[in-house]
């Protein structure tokens, strides 16, 4: 008797795990069926809330759920970072992961309360390269001239950043390191059109620029592109870094997308789908070049080790240039 | 010629049905949000971004610029009806706004503030349209040093902000300077006096410290003297501004334009700032400067039009250069990058149609936003009549949506509830908020100018003298703030003997 009871306890609780593992899997077939909030970790009206807002387009019309977008900006991108890593994994919210709150504060930053281990990557969607220029009417022509230029006339030259911790300050650094310790000196503002404006108007003598920022005043000739970060299709005529003799500066801006971990595998896969068909849809590919963006798919494993890598190369320059946010 | 025909151009744009309706559906919307305090026209057009990938550029780019000079409109209602800016460009206009409202002249004041607005934005819309690439080369000169110069004299018109104390401005302006502090330092990268709390990383948010100060302080001082405001004990005179009115605010409305346009033009402070300096202008050249402060209505006329004027100057580096000089100017700039048009010097050969659309759209949409606000002003005036137990749980709960969809952060919604009580014990004992509020919105600018300059002079001070603009610029500062002194002086030596 005792033993017929404890068997049917036994057979009682399979079922009822069965079935619980039946429903949510039901559930999690079922996903989407609310909206999902995609947590953009700059403000409104930047170019990364803008990249999201095209990419939630495509990622409504496949999820069948809309997918809002919801600025969370502060801290260099942690804030938001934090938000995600912390959020219920149940696919409903997902966000931006950038290389700047899961980079460069991860490695510069001491007392960061997430990692990247928190997130369940669902891949990366663009780049933002890093153009180094001077005015048009400046006397560089090339990278070197301004190396030789700030070797001889230490502490003359000036060049901005859009802040601290910044892909534009780094890259810069990593440049100043690599030409032999040259003596130019930062000027951090505030965002990326505020540096372009005081290039114009001879404020500063260089910076590293996101396309985006300089892309008109390019196209106008009222600035000379001396070197990109890494080779641009469009943009065949210009040397990148390396084949000017600077191999190791090729920094650039990323962006992908992550979820927090522990999401039921059946909507990690819906989800990671959902982004790979995104980031390599034409149209939504279009769209991020007409905003300055390169759309750059990576898959989550290989996203995975590139951000690693990244980090590793933060902290050097972080080690080396002394640069410390905290 | 070529700006005549161009014009002309834009107008045919701006005339066909679906142009028109979507400069309407943005000017409305605008009006809207900018009569709700704390929802301002960054949230809602980001939100309504998307709406405008599917729709030709121009009449994305005319919907979205509407709800900005909207808002602009908007926010002064609230400023004058209850003292509660709807807008941070507003804050000014609370200072005699409100008290017009009290004596009873809330239709005069709203009346001017639309006027002056419709008059301020179409004269900057002149100014765009001629004198674009010129003014876009004059932004340019504007480096640090040249920022540090104009926050300088900025902060001289806390003087001018006063009511009550001198002495109490000047206290309140000291806190804002120290409340700007909180937050990551520009240069370093360090933080500063966050105390481990990271909503404070980015420092203090101006939407929660206004909204805050203005609008939950407000509520709290009007529960304590239950039903028994003035607004409805005083009958409600004239609707609209009178000869005497005009007659007042035809100076304050034309220097208004001017400061509006130009200093709208400069990235960063623009609306702000033209606002408070229109303000502090106008008391200074006043012959009865004491009634500023107790319902002078060349105090509501000058900043309302100063800050519809900036907007036009704002949009000048965005279509001169393609750098947007604001956080909205940056989403009309992605608005339009999306349809593959990059504003910018090339853009008026490239897309005249979009160029001069959208300038036209403006001349149209100011049109209309007079005609839209005018009719209200009765309505809002009526509005007083609501009893404030129904009104105020209603400003409380437009406050608090506010502040939230800013930044989605509920740790500001706490900030605003703190600011709000702090400000309810400083207005009990005479201290008052608007120089707080220009000291925090120009502090950090100061700081941040002043400290890029001694990076780019390697320490020297003397680049604050040897360029034009900067030298003319503290010089005034020194003026002013000597003037100011000299008065205070003479004043106490009076009482004295």
């Amino acid at each position: 008797m005792k033993q017929k009871r404890k068997r049917m306890w036994i057979l009682g609780l399979t079922v009822g795990i069965g079935v619980l593992i039946y429903l949510n899997s039901a559930i999690a077939a079922d996903y989407p069926t609310k909206p999902i909030e995609y947590i953009c970790p700059f403000g409104a009206g930047g170019p990364t809330s803008l990249a999201n807002r095209i990419m939630a387009e495509k990622l409504s019309q496949l999820l069948g759920q809309p997918v809002v977008v919801i600025n969370k900006p502060g801290a260099g991108g942690a804030i938001a970072a934090a938000f995600i890593a912390r959020a219920k994994p149940d696919g409903y919210t997902i966000g931006d992961v950038t290389s700047a709150g899961n980079g460069v504060t991860l490695a510069l930053r001491p007392d960061v309360t997430y990692k990247n281990s928190d997130f369940e990557l669902l891949g990366q969607y663009g780049t933002h390269f890093l153009a180094m220029a001077v005015k048009e009417d400046a006397p560089w022509k090339t990278v070197r001239d301004l190396a030789e230029y700030a070797k001889k006339n230490p502490g003359v030259l000036k060049y901005g950043s859009s802040g601290v911790g910044s892909a534009t300050q780094l890259c810069m650094e990593l440049f100043k390191l690599t030409a032999g310790k040259l003596a130019i000196d930062h000027i951090p503002f505030k965002s990326g059109p505020e540096i372009t404006a005081a290039l114009l108007g001879g404020h500063i003598h260089t910076g590293t620029f996101t396309w985006g920022t300089v892309k008109a005043v390019y196209d106008a000739k009222k600035i000379r592109v001396l070197a990109l970060s890494i080779p641009v299709e469009e943009l065949p005529g210009i040397p990148t870094f390396a084949q000017a003799g600077y191999p190791e500066v090729n920094l650039t801006a990323y962006y992908g997308t992550a979820a927090p971990k522990g999401l039921p595998r059946e909507i990690l896969n819906k989800l990671r789908d959902a982004c790979a068909k995104t980031f390599q849809d034409p149209k939504t590919r279009e769209a991020f070049r007409n905003i300055g963006l390169t759309p750059d798919y990576k898959t989550p494993e290989e996203f995975s080790k590139f951000m690693e890598d990244r980090i590793m190369v933060y902290k050097r320059i972080g080690s080396e240039a002394n640069i410390t946010l905290d | 010629m070529e700006i005549f025909s161009g014009i002309l151009s834009g107008f045919q744009i701006i005339l066909q049905p679906v142009n028109f309706l979507y400069c309407f559906i943005g000017v409305f919307i605008g009006t809207l949000i900018g009569v709700l305090p704390g929802i301002g026209p960054v949230g809602t057009m980001s939100i309504l971004l998307p709406v405008t990938f599917g729709i030709s550029p121009v009449t994305g780019v005319i919907m979205l610029a509407g709800i900005y000079y909207g808002a602009m409109y908007g926010g002064s209602t609230t400023s004058i009806l209850v003292n509660i800016p709807g807008e941070a460009a507003s804050v000014v206009t609370c200072l005699d706004g409100y008290q017009m409202a009290k004596q009873g002249r809330a239709g005069p004041a709203l009346g001017i503030s639309a006027m002056g607005s419709f008059i301020g934005g179409t004269f900057s819309l002149i100014g765009l349209m001629f004198l674009v690439y010129t003014l876009s080369e004059f932004a340019l000169r504007f480096g640090p040093p040249e920022y540090f110069a104009l926050m300088c004299l900025g902060i001289t018109t806390v003087a001018y902000l006063a009511r009550g104390s001198l002495l109490k401005a000047t206290i309140m302006a000291v806190l804002g300077l120290i409340l700007g502090c909180v937050g990551t330092d520009i240069i370093s990268g360090k933080l500063r006096f966050d105390f481990g709390i990271s909503g404070l990383a980015d420092g203090i948010g101006l939407v929660p410290l206004a909204m805050g100060l203005f609008g939950i302080s407000e509520v709290l001082t009007n529960i304590e003297k239950p039903l028994k405001r003035m607004i409805y004990e005083t009958k409600i005179r004239n609707i609209l501004p009178n000869g005497d009115d005009w007659k007042k605010s035809t100076g304050p409305i034309v220097r208004g334009s001017l400061i509006g346009f130009l200093l709208g033009i400069l990235p960063g402070g623009g609306s702000i700032l033209s606002s408070f300096v229109s303000y502090s202008v106008e008391k200074k050249i006043s012959k009865h400067p004491e009634t500023f402060g107790h319902g002078a209505i060349e105090g509501v006329a000058g900043p309302e039009t100063a800050n519809n004027a900036a907007t036009g100057g704002a949009f000048v580096p965005l279509l001169a250069l393609g750098i947007p000089s604001n956080v909205i100017m940056a989403i009309l700039l992605g608005a339009l990058l999306i349809h593959g048009v990059t504003p910018g010097p090339l853009m008026i050969r490239e897309h005249p149609g979009i160029f001069w659309g959208v300038i036209a759209s403006m001349y149209i949409g100011n049109a209309m936003l007079l005609l839209l606000n005018l009719p209200f002003i009765g309505l809002w005036v009526r509005l007083l009549k609501v009893p404030y137990g129904v009104l105020f749980p209603l400003i409380l709960l437009f406050t608090l949506i506010g502040s939230y969809s800013n930044s989605n952060s509920v740790f500001d919604i706490f900030l605003m509830i703190f600011f709000g009580v702090v400000g309810y014990v400083l207005r009990k004992y005479g201290y008052e908020e608007a120089p707080l509020l220009l000291a925090f919105i120009l502090g950090p600018m100061l700081e941040q100018a002043f400290r890029q300059s001694m990076v780019m002079s390697n320490g020297k001070l003397s680049i604050f003298f040897t360029r034009p603009i900067s030298a003319i610029g503290l010089t005034l500062s020194i003026a002013l703030f000597a003037s100011t002194g000299l008065n205070v002086f003479r004043k106490t030596r009076n009482k004295v003997t």
